[in-house]
């Protein structure tokens, strides 16, 4: 199952690109795990997950059409 | 005949507006001033109100050690600020007895001194105008994606994080 991560902020200036490529990560869990084993500087981050626009706090089932984003703090007004 | 034809055109005026709407929040640069007298001159016509309450952020000329904050460059996730954006109006429209309100936020560069953040109550009392605009500054603060790089007169940068 291929799926995309969108970085936004800090996190896409770091890797330098906007979207990060992921297979075969069906929940939340084994997303991180995947990134962080393949990006160890990303367990020094500080970010949000959302999944199609919805901030996700805990783990969840991850389907192939589904929106995901990293989101490091929010900094507006 | 005609009436339903008229119907018809006034309901997709409507929608129109509506699709217009969504899409304003976002203003590229800075928030003119006169932009900001011009929003308070268009609510003229609405006599049900009796009190506006105005929130404008402003750039800060921060001093970070030995670096001074000359700009910030502000992104976001639009898609998904949108749908926060309407979560907001929707909750403020819950909580308060507002009249209306409107919500502009910069996107791109804003040097300091220059706005970069309007929120616009109005009510027919203070207190609710006062409120709401409260709660509307702090959920956007918190809740909405939006980036902000400080980018320094010797144009080295940190990303701003919200407290």
């Amino acid at each position: 199952m291929d799926m995309e991560v969108k970085l936004f902020g800090s996190l896409s200036e770091m890797f330098g690109k906007s979207i990060l490529k992921v297979n075969d990560c069906y929940d939340i869990k084994t997303l991180k795990e995947n990134l962080f084993m393949e990006y160890p500087e990303l367990k020094n981050c500080v970010f949000l997950i959302s999944v199609d626009k919805k901030v996700v706090l805990n783990n969840q089932k991850l389907e192939a059409e589904n929106e995901i984003a990293f989101l490091p703090p929010f900094a507006g007004g | 005949m005609v009436g339903h034809w008229n119907g018809l055109k006034i309901f997709q005026i409507r929608i129109k507006m509506k699709e217009k709407k969504k899409s304003k929040v976002f203003i590229l640069g800075p928030i003119a001033p006169n932009f900001i007298s011009d929003s308070i001159a268009k609510h003229i016509s609405n006599k049900e109100i009796g009190a506006h309450d105005i929130f404008l952020g402003q750039v800060r000329k921060d001093v970070l050690g030995n670096n001074i904050v000359q700009a910030i460059e502000y992104s976001t996730y639009e898609e998904m600020a949108e749908v926060k954006f309407y979560e907001i109006r929707e909750a403020a429209f819950a909580k308060f007895e507002i009249i209306c309100m409107h919500i502009y936020h910069s996107i791109g560069i804003v040097n300091a001194g220059e706005i970069c953040f309007f929120v616009f109550v109005s009510a027919k009392h203070r207190n609710m105008a006062f409120e709401a605009c409260r709660f509307i500054v702090d959920q956007v603060k918190v809740s909405v994606p939006i980036w902000g790089k400080e980018i320094f007169e010797d144009k080295n940068f940190i990303w701003k994080e919200n407290i």
